[in-house]
């Protein structure tokens, strides 16, 4: 019996030990998100839609990329969250740019550093990123016919790794390295026309009539 | 006679304003300052131009001594070079030893935990003349450690030229440009980037004396200009 609890103990204090690795953390921005190859020095760069070994990742209102119209103008702005992939409450967001030339961009603020509780420093957890319409939250705005968006990826290896500890990265892995970003989306809802309830509303009372006479 | 005295006392007064106009002001701006430094590492710069500013000279001067495995880690061209401190030999060992890190550079020290009965912190004295005149700090391309050129407690967007000297000396920060700050206390960085259309993310913190910073340049080298003086801080 001694034994047994003498083992629990060390396992308890093995896995209190193991549970201190420290939460990594990664710069969240839709511009200037490093290549993963920005090195132009190296073999295989990748300058990126930017050319400098940087890229963006606009967010463009519905049908917006080829007439470059930002979604940040939107009835009600548009809120970018970065989450966890099991995660329902952001861990940073940012609301676009709500006019300007920038309304496809962070605006405030324009970058975060997150700490991505439950990764581990150097660890690459999957994270996802959601942008929603208005101020109800991302599931009101996919079920209430607002636009939103949702795209998960690979992060980079987290910061606070190594000595001395390392850097947090930019989202590389996050959209395509051209820069030619994303563009919102939005479900269609089913609301009877006026043409439908009329009709219905004729039908009723041809009904009342009919029986009435 | 009473003529004569009136031209002696002129004599004598002209002779005490030139003695005062004559008298030579030192232009050097010599002093110490004490940096504590925490177990773990601290992101840390040389706040003064010291007669040896090799690493393996400055990071002797830790008061009661380097503690055993203290290390240097100086960045260069994308990677650490380090120096580690030997009680044994009591000095310094590693690529990094015989490296300058100067003022608007910056280093990681690495302090290890104290022994049983130490207090847990050390304090590192530097000792030197405070760097006047016209500055430049070079800021390549990528990452690099950097801090103030001058001992003093700023943010690097509000450093501002001195002695006359016209124009600001503030970062010159461009789009993508990213300022990482090391908190000991979540042994993590606090990056800040700065936008073309919206400035720095945050306010940057104050930098106290001794601070130093990650800075990454996204685009082409440039150099952080600033011109001091002491004795004329306007």
């Amino acid at each position: 019996m001694k034994k047994a609890l003498l083992i629990v103990a060390a396992v308890a204090t093995c896995a209190s030990v193991f549970a201190q690795s420290t939460d990594g953390t990664i710069v969240f921005k839709n511009r200037n998100i490093l290549t993963s190859n920005p090195d132009p020095t190296s073999a295989g760069y990748i300058p990126g839609g930017n050319g400098n070994g940087s890229y963006n990742v606009p967010i463009w209102e519905q049908g917006g990329a080829a007439t470059q119209n930002g979604a940040g103008d939107l009835p009600g702005g548009v809120t970018v969250g970065l989450f966890t992939a099991t995660g329902t409450t952001p861990l940073a967001t940012s609301v676009l740019f709500n006019s300007g030339a920038g309304t496809m961009f962070f605006g405030t603020p324009t970058s975060t550093t997150v700490t991505v509780t439950g990764a581990a420093a150097g660890s690459t957890p999957t994270l996802i990123v959601r942008a929603w319409q208005g101020s109800g939250g991302f599931d009101a705005a996919k079920n209430g016919g607002l636009q939103y968006g949702e795209w998960s990826f690979t992060s980079p290896p987290l910061g606070g790794v190594g000595s001395p500890p390392s850097t947090p990265p930019t989202m590389t892995g996050w959209g395509p390295q051209s820069g030619a970003g994303f563009e919102l989306t939005s479900n269609s809802v089913n609301v009877p026309e006026p043409s439908t309830i009329a009709l219905g509303v004729l039908g009723v009372g041809a009904l009342f009539l009919r029986r009435r006479k | 006679m009473r003529t004569k005295a009136l031209l002696l006392a002129a004599a004598f007064a002209a002779a005490g304003v030139a003695t005062s106009m004559a008298q030579v002001y030192s232009v050097n701006a010599v002093g110490y300052v004490n940096k504590t430094l925490v177990p773990g590492f601290n992101l840390i710069s040389n706040p003064l131009t010291a007669a040896d500013n090799t690493i393996g000279t400055l990071f002797m001067n830790f008061q009661g001594g380097p503690r055993d495995g203290t290390t240097v880690y100086r960045f260069a061209n994308g990677n650490f070079q380090t120096a580690s401190f030997d009680v044994f030999a009591n000095a310094y060992g590693g690529d990094a030893a015989s490296q300058t890190t100067l003022p608007g550079e910056g280093v990681f020290v690495f302090l290890p935990n104290p022994a049983a009965g130490e207090a847990p912190n050390k304090v590192l004295t530097f000792v030197g003349e405070v760097p006047q005149g016209p500055t430049s700090t070079p800021l390549p391309r990528g990452f690099s450690i950097k801090s103030s050129v001058v001992p003093q407690a700023i943010a690097p967007d509000q450093a501002a030229n001195t002695g006359g000297a016209a124009g600001s000396a503030a970062i010159p920060a461009a789009d993508g440009d990213t300022l990482y700050q090391y908190d000991t206390s979540i042994k993590n960085y606090n990056a800040i980037s700065y936008d073309q259309f919206g400035g720095w993310a945050t306010a940057l913190p104050v930098f106290q004396v001794g601070d130093a910073f990650f800075y990454f340049r996204l685009g082409a080298a440039t150099t952080w200009n600033r011109t001091f003086d002491v004795n004329n801080p306007s």
